[in-house]
């Protein structure tokens, strides 16, 4: 471009980063909520009992192959859940019937494994999940064209990324430069810091989500080897599903090892090792098999899986070999989802990408801040597109955030038995959403900020006090529970909130002063 | 909406639509011939090769999208573009890399 290679990266920079800022905006701060779905889920399910996690695994899977033998005879498939170190959850008993006769996938049941865990059954809830899959499906429309949006979004954040690398080329100076209350340069120092420090964090989620969703968006490269052979290409996905070929029944019976002896059989794989579920095919029969899967400790062995002989105990098939290349990707899908992540990396994860999502924001703040300044005049007032940017950004950048919170209250506010429930906890997102942008467009921008932020500390600091009139899982019960037994999942999440309403108050406080 | 972060751009409106359509179209196509013509020429088993190509093509569209912008016109990121390709595309369609076989 004309003025050579700088002036071409800023505006390939400013312009790939605003196009789709708002929604990369939304799918980093959806994306950071995913990496702790299950501590949210877990939140919002309060009847589910707090459990001390010690009960050891052998000894739940011995149980657990007996309550299954007892509730479903015949069954196809027997799984024992255990609870995992991510997911304290009540280990469970999973089980499916065979197909019937007309050909119909058989039923299938689970219940939870221990005595007391069924009692109250847990409000339904979108939970985690829904937060999770808002930042890859979105949600009002069609998957397939969500998936082609966040590509697309995806792709625009790969070239900003790369075109910011190319525009900040002293990065190391960036590191180290802020300059506080200095209007317009602060927002670009703050988009720089945070842009350089999760640098790799960055370029890693973003290529890896491209990853996770190739299939969608290069087709031509499977259909290059599969010729648009649809039965080929179901071929290539079956194999690479990691599931055991499934064995048929013999319809001969015979007597199953039981779990503890089947760990005598195979102490040093077996001892010490965390596992995920034991399962068992085929039960009863000369042909069953059972498959454990082992907890994920690194980004890289996936869902390991040993499959044995039910009845002799011989070990037939001990994970699947995969080429470097496969390896490779799978190990781009591990550290995109970070679900081998241990709680302090986790914990890293999700600074990581709240560092994203204040950086994605504050480029588009910067932006605005940029144009006034060169166009001068006051801020939310004349016309241009400038004037909508500035009036939405507000509405758009805490709005999601307030979303959220209408979300968490709805969960709590709802009754338990409101039809629905799920997706109207979704609704409430969106409305909470739709209202905060609203009312926030016909107001100057400085004082839409200022109302915003407050109401989000407002709201914040509501939600832990809402559970203490709604739930027996406050802070008042959920902090002495955490001190004595070390489970900080529900505690964490209320002082979280408790944090968060402060440093949106000292914020919305700082607003609430004119500014030079 | 001005376009005009760089004022000598704004005399250039087709430069840009033209940069524009390139990155975004164009850079697909040529990742995608470019990681396609290396599932076929690459020695190793087709479900590995499928993986590179996976991993590659993200990065080969974006550098294409640097390099259309870095160029000095439009012209130039079109040919330099454009030529490996369409070579590279000609040379993989007779093979039959395209409809049923």
């Amino acid at each position: 471009m004309k003025g050579g290679l700088r002036p071409s990266m800023a505006w390939l920079h400013t312009w790939s980063g605003l196009l789709p800022g708002w929604l990369l905006y939304f799918v980093f701060l959806t994306g950071t909520l995913g990496y702790f779905s299950v501590e949210i889920d877990r939140w919002m399910q309060p009847e589910v009992p707090l459990r001390q996690r010690s009960d050891p695994q052998w000894d739940l899977i011995e149980r657990g192959m007996a309550r299954l033998q007892q509730r479903a005879p015949g069954a196809e498939r027997w799984s024992v859940e255990l609870p995992q170190r991510k997911s304290p959850l009540p280990p469970r008993i999973v089980w499916r019937m065979p197909p019937t006769a007309d050909g119909t996938r058989g039923e299938s049941g689970t219940e939870p494994l221990l005595p007391g865990d069924d009692l109250p059954r847990p409000r339904p809830t979108g939970g985690g999940q829904f937060l999770y899959q808002l930042h890859y499906r979105l949600h009002y429309i069609d998957t397939q064209q969500a998936y082609w949006i966040i590509g697309a979004a995806a792709m625009f954040m790969l070239v900003s990324i790369l075109s910011g690398i190319i525009l900040h080329k002293k990065i190391f100076t960036d590191f180290f430069t802020f300059r506080p209350a200095a209007g317009k340069r602060t927002w670009r120092d703050l988009h720089s810091v945070l842009g350089s420090i999760a640098l790799p964090f960055h370029i890693m989620i973003t290529w890896s989500g491209l990853v996770l969703l190739a299939y969608t968006y290069m087709p031509l490269v499977l259909d290059e080897i599969y010729r648009f052979d649809e039965a080929a290409q179901d071929v290539f996905f079956t194999d690479n599903a990691q599931r055991v070929v499934d064995t048929a029944r013999t319809g001969v019976t015979a007597p199953m090892l039981l779990p503890a002896q089947l760990l005598a059989l195979h102490r040093s794989a077996l001892q010490g090792a965390r596992l995920s579920s034991y399962g068992v095919r085929n039960p009863g029969d000369a042909n069953a098999r059972v498959v454990i899967l082992r907890e994920r400790r690194n980004a890289q062995n996936g869902t390991d899986q040993q499959v044995y002989s039910a009845v002799t105990g011989q070990l037939l098939h001990a994970g699947l070999q995969r080429g470097a290349l496969r390896q490779a990707r799978d190990a781009m899908l591990g550290l995109h989802k970070g679900s081998f992540a241990a709680p302090l990396l986790r914990a890293l994860y999700g600074l990581s990408g709240a560092l994203g999502t204040v950086m994605v924001g504050s480029g588009l703040v910067f932006w605005t801040a940029k144009r006034r300044e060169r166009r001068g005049g006051v801020a939310g007032e004349g016309g241009g597109g400038l004037v909508w940017v500035e009036r939405a950004n507000p509405g758009m950048l805490i709005g999601p955030l307030l979303g959220v919170c209408a979300y968490l209250l709805a969960n709590r506010l709802l009754p338990v038995d409101f039809e629905h429930r799920g997706s109207w906890e979704g609704h409430a997102l969106f409305i909470g959403w739709a209202l905060a942008l609203t009312l926030t467009l016909p107001l100057r921008p400085q004082r839409a900020w200022w109302l915003l932020t407050a109401l989000l500390a407002l709201v914040c600091a509501a939600l832990p006090i809402v559970n203490v009139f709604t739930t027996n899982r406050h802070l008042g019960v959920s902090l002495p529970w955490a001190l004595r037994e070390g489970d900080w999942v529900l505690a964490g999440i209320d002082l979280c909130l408790l944090t968060l309403a402060l440093v949106f108050a000292v914020i919305a406080r700082r607003l609430a002063r004119p500014q030079t | 909406m001005a376009w005009g972060t760089m004022p000598a751009m704004r005399a250039h409106h087709l430069d840009l639509l033209l940069r524009v359509l390139l990155a975004t179209v164009g850079g697909y196509a040529f990742a995608n011939v470019l990681v396609i013509a290396a599932v076929r020429l690459l020695p190793i088993a087709a479900s590995e090769a499928v993986m590179l190509a996976l991993l590659a093509s993200f990065v080969m569209h974006a550098a294409a999208v640097l390099w259309v912008f870095a160029a000095r016109s439009a012209w130039r990121a079109c040919w330099t573009l454009g030529l490996p390709t369409l070579l590279v595309g000609g040379w993989l369609w007779p093979l039959g890399g395209a409809g049923p076989v």
